[in-house]
């Protein structure tokens, strides 16, 4: 799928989207696609190095996985990530904002909402992904 | 911001560099998308209730305005926690 960018001032969605504040928000998902290349490289691509930036020579891929198979499972990784982070977010809001926006700042309740909104939906993810992982027969 | 992402993708072959490139571009695209359609979506909901111009009102101007404004740094600070989260507990699933 191609997109057109409209050179024009109030083109395209995607074009607007690139502006401003749309690109901080774009920055999110490199935190979670961070993250996810650092920790995913070395039990997918059999790198060495987890943690660091710097990498040697790239060592072959683990027998059983094709190429293909391991690109794909790096892929929906990354979109179940984004999703969760979405979620995240999305849920918090409802949770913890005053809906009336009195002001255009957070105020210093709802940043502690907000962050123990967060650890709690975090534990709460790691929670059910332990219950659906004992359930699964072994594979 | 593309410099820290583009550095864990050293190490593999140039051809599988590109691909995850271009896989990360597009997931990032489709996202932003995304959140400007629920963030549109939300703002409308909590601040537009009456129907009986075509044009907003000042009040509800304002109140969209807070609303994005809001809502970005709520998704800024949300993003700092989860990076944290990720970084503390890689083994959490």
């Amino acid at each position: 799928m191609t997109w057109h960018l409209n050179p024009s001032s109030g083109g395209s969605a995607v074009e607007r989207t690139k502006e401003r504040s749309f690109v901080r928000i774009a920055s999110l998902s490199d935190i979670v696609i961070h993250f996810f290349l650092l920790r995913k490289k070395v039990r997918i691509f059999g790198s060495s190095n987890s943690s660091t930036a710097k990498m040697s020579a790239p060592s072959p891929i683990p027998a059983g996985i094709t190429k293909d198979q391991a690109f794909n499972m790096a892929q929906t990784e990354m979109e179940y990530r984004v999703e969760l982070f979405n979620k995240l977010a999305q849920t918090c809001f409802s949770k913890c904002v005053d809906k009336r926006y009195k002001e255009s700042d957070l105020n210093m309740g709802e940043n502690s909402c907000i962050d123990r909104c967060v650890s709690k939906y975090w534990q709460v993810n790691g929670m059910v992904g332990q219950l659906l992982s004992v359930g699964k027969p072994p594979q | 911001m593309d410099a820290s992402m583009m550095a864990g993708l050293e190490g593999l072959g140039a051809e599988d560099q590109a691909k995850m490139a271009s896989m990360i571009d597009q997931l990032q695209l489709r996202d932003s998308l995304r959140m400007y359609n629920s963030l549109v979506e939300r703002c409308f909901v909590d601040c537009v209730d009456s129907f009986t111009r075509k044009t907003l009102q000042k009040q509800e101007e304002t109140c969209v305005m807070r609303c994005a404004e809001k809502f970005l740094k709520h998704t800024m600070r949300v993003g700092a926690r989860f990076g944290e989260l990720n970084q503390n507990a890689p083994t959490q699933d």
